[in-house]
């Protein structure tokens, strides 16, 4: 009895001492309630013949018909692909390029340079897509572009048509999602390496490691945990085409198609006139299930090696 | 280290119970939460109607019945130029309440997520009225039941209309019924070439001369030679879209995929126009165009249209849909004068007939009133006028020689309803034409209207619902070969033509092909 009455004194005193932390979070999670639970039950519209005269929920069922647009053509294998092969090259490229760049950084003494080189590589994160795509037509521009005009003479090579041939897109592509976003994630590295105990550092100076022996042995060891939470995050979404980069990039270029069309540009394109609520509710359920699947298989895989750093 | 963890094991357990209360707790706030909203939703509708109630009596004492309220999406973007529309809002009050007393609402959405607020506040079933429907959204607005029936209502309240379109009015039906009522401006369209008049005179053009698209070829070639390399005679009248898509000589029977030949005036057989000579003959002459230089060898990826690029110096010449009045438009658009030359007949289709529209939303609570009102937009000349212009004095100002004009010390900037957008405003025909345009502009254009020819098929409207999935498949297709095929960058000979339509096939034309006969057929034979 004594013992019971002091348990629930304790834990109500420490909920009045957490109170004001539940208080702070209750913002995020009624966003999260409204914004990301609430409307998944949209997803019903997916197998529905949108009737606005009898409204969304009593309008008819139509199984899988909203779906078959996305497998009609030849064209469903070239965007499961491009969508698939180019999130997987920008997970890989991502990581490596953001974990080098993070030791990069952290290796820089002086506080003003440090915070110049992070501004740099951080300031094309914030420019959208379609500026960064006048930025690549002026330099692939057939006419006008700097890389026909004043490049490729000093070397030699005849111009190129760059925005009708496809062979050189993937390179582009990679190139400017990389350029684009290697600073947000070398800075959660950052974050990371900046928070690992000193004393592991001076212990390993102690015994004679070098600053490379240093890096393999003990930063990123400790860095896997965050490695394999992004990693985890971006594989939920390997589904998903970033629009910008596949739509303004290659300036909605026709002969690109076969290099450039992902499952998010393929469904604006077919969709465009014909506007139906179902169909593109269908295309948003089929990229959210393989999202789903994948990442609870590459949670699976990570808990089967390393039971601490998997999600859940 | 060991009982350090097991201390933060028995903490965790300590504070369990406490968490999961919290977590009740909070999750209680959020249903009680999400019910309110939720009562809040269903019962707005409910207690909208008494506080209006309580309100109107004291606008119009005189009146017994309650005004009616409507509302108005207009399709306009949220800018200075329309910054007085809470002004216009009024003055549309004082002439509705007096004559149908009717409150009307004005709603500004901006051109390029129209479609999305109308979807959004259809779905959320928010108070709307009168819808601004073109002739892209047509078909599909009808098939997803957002529009209702027209036909008693303007019977009843809609004599203004009727007499306004006349049999026009009937060519929008779909299944026998009219959904929509096309505005009065240009019914029947050609497609013509606009050059700059400087040029044309400098190289001493025989304006005369030029007929069809392929007399183009000579006059091009002069332009060419004398302005030099980088000058681009022909350019793309928006960009994204084809220099063929802007000499049309068919009956595009909604979305051109399946179309009738020779302006349907011959037959009703549904074809694909990518697979007949004439595409052939044309995608040829454009890449003859291309690969000599007359048209810009990025066109498929610029962004400037004609006028930026007519203005800069750039280009000489485009083609585009025309009608009477369009070389002033483009003059203005441009500032430099331009000269239209019609390449093909006044047609009058479907598409042409349905290009801007007014519909009723099928949440609407008052469509009497609103037909009403949208009768009022095509009898009522100051309505008309209000709507285009503005208030008289403050936005306009008619001059001495009978032209609308801004008052001394107004501009475009200043004006506060520079809108444009007379072509929306039911019949401008009764509105006064602006400084600049061609005296007789109404009349040019009421006769184009009546002495253009007639496509067989004017008056039928696809319904795409049943080969959706193939259309959708199919439009893919297009947006892959149509800019490259249609701009010359792409020989016919090397095969590129079979391939796009191959392409087609495949995701499953044919089938859009024949329903879309059968739909024509079916229509015809109820004619």
């Amino acid at each position: 009895m004594m013992l019971n009455s002091s348990k629930a004194n304790k834990s109500s005193k420490s909920l009045m001492r957490r109170f004001p932390i539940y208080l702070m979070m209750a913002p995020g999670l009624i966003y999260l309630l409204f914004n990301n639970y609430i409307p998944i039950a949209g997803l019903a519209i997916a197998f529905k013949d949108i009737d606005f005269r009898k409204g969304i929920l009593k309008s008819d069922w139509i199984g899988y018909k909203n779906f078959e647009y996305l497998f009609k053509t030849k064209d469903a294998l070239i965007i499961t692909r491009n969508t698939l092969l180019y999130n997987a090259a920008f997970i890989l490229l991502g990581i490596v390029f953001g974990v080098i760049t993070a030791l990069l950084l952290n290796e820089v003494s002086s506080k003003r340079l440090l915070k110049f080189f992070q501004t740099t590589i951080l300031s094309p994160q914030l420019v959208s897509w379609i500026v960064v795509s006048y930025f690549v037509y002026a330099l692939l521009s057939i006419d006008k572009g700097m890389i026909n005009n004043r490049i490729l003479p000093l070397l030699g090579i005849k111009e190129i048509s760059w925005y009708t041939e496809p062979k050189y897109w993937p390179f582009i592509i990679t190139i400017m999602q990389i350029w684009k976003t290697i600073g947000f994630n070398s800075i959660i590295y950052l974050a990371t390496i900046v928070g690992i105990s000193s004393d592991y550092y001076e212990a390993a100076t102690l015994d004679g490691a070098t600053r490379n022996q240093q890096i393999i042995h003990i930063t990123l060891p400790l860095l896997v945990p965050t490695i394999i939470t992004l990693f985890l995050i971006h594989v939920g979404r390997i589904f998903y085409a970033d629009f910008g980069l596949f739509f303004q990039v290659p300036m909605n270029s026709g002969a690109l198609f076969s290099t450039t069309n992902v499952i998010d540009t393929y469904v604006y394109r077919a969709l465009l006139q014909i506007g139906d609520i179902g169909m593109s509710a269908a295309a948003g359920f089929y990229q959210s299930i393989v999202g789903f699947i994948l990442i609870i298989i590459s949670n699976l895989i990570i808990r089967k090696f390393n039971k601490e750093n998997a999600l859940f | 280290m060991k009982s350090e963890k097991t201390m933060k094991g028995e903490n965790t357990m300590i504070k369990k119970p406490g968490f999961r209360r919290i977590f009740t707790c909070i999750l209680t706030v959020l249903m009680l939460m999400v019910l309110v909203t939720g009562c809040g939703n269903s019962t707005t509708p409910g207690t909208d109607v008494p506080q209006t109630n309580t309100n109107d009596p004291a606008d119009t004492p005189d009146k017994q019945e309650k005004p009616a309220e409507i509302v108005m999406a207009l399709c306009a973007d949220n800018s200075p130029r329309t910054a007085d529309a809470p002004l216009i809002e009024d003055a549309i009050n004082d002439i509705t309440l007096d004559k149908i007393n009717t409150k009307v609402s004005l709603q500004l959405f901006p051109y390029s997520s129209y479609d999305q607020q109308i979807t959004l506040m259809l779905s959320g079933n928010e108070p709307l009225d009168l819808i601004f429907v073109n002739n892209s959204n047509y078909s599909s607005y009808v098939s997803r039941n957002q529009l209702i029936e027209l036909d008693d209502l303007i019977d009843q309240y809609g004599s203004g209309i009727r007499e306004a379109l006349g049999d026009y009015l009937d060519a929008t039906a779909i299944d026998g019924k009219l959904y929509i009522v096309p505005t009065i401006r240009d019914l029947a369209k050609c497609y013509a070439v606009n050059m700059r008049k400087d040029l044309t005179d400098k190289y001493n053009i025989d304006t005369n001369a030029i007929k069809d698209i392929y007399d183009l070829t000579p006059v091009l070639k002069k332009v060419k030679e004398g302005e030099g390399e980088n000058f681009y005679p022909l350019v793309t009248a928006a960009s994204g879209r084809s220099i063929l898509s802007y000499y049309v000589t068919y009956d595009p029977l909604g979305d051109a995929i399946g179309v009738l030949l020779n302006d349907g005036l011959d037959n009703t057989n549904v074809v694909l126009y990518e697979e007949t000579e004439e595409y052939r003959d044309l995608v040829k002459l454009v890449h003859d165009w291309y690969e000599a230089g007359y048209i810009m060898r990025d066109i498929t990826t610029t962004q400037e249209g004609y006028s930026s690029l007519l203005k800069a110096g750039k280009g000489y010449a485009y083609l585009n849909g025309a009608k009477a009045g369009y070389a002033e438009q483009a003059t203005r658009n441009v500032g430099a004068p331009i000269l239209t030359l019609p390449l093909t007949p006044y047609i009058a289709n479907t598409a042409s007939v349905t290009q801007v529209n007014w519909g009723i939303s099928v949440t609407s609570k008052a469509p009497d009133a609103a037909t009403k009102y949208l009768n009022l937009m095509y009898s009522d000349k100051d309505l008309v006028t209000l709507l285009c212009w503005g208030i008289e004095d403050k936005h306009y100002k008619i001059y001495e020689d009978g032209f609308a004009y801004y008052p001394e010390g107004v501009d475009v900037d200043s004006s506060g309803w520079t809108l444009n957008m007379g072509y929306a405003m039911g019949n401008q025909f009764l509105s006064p034409l602006w400084r600049g345009e061609q005296p007789d502009l109404w009349e040019q254009m009421k006769n184009d209207n009546e002495t253009a020819g007639r496509s067989k098929a004017l008056g039928f409207t696809f319904n795409s619902e049943s080969v959706k999935t193939e259309l959708a498949a199919v439009n893919s297709v297009r947006s892959q070969y149509r800019m490259l095929i249609e701009c010359g960058l792409s020989d016919p000979d090397s095969g590129i033509i079979e391939e796009y339509v191959a392409k087609m096939k495949e995701a499953g034309v044919d089938k859009i092909l024949a329903e879309k006969q059968a739909q024509l057929d079916a229509w015809l034979a109820n004619k």
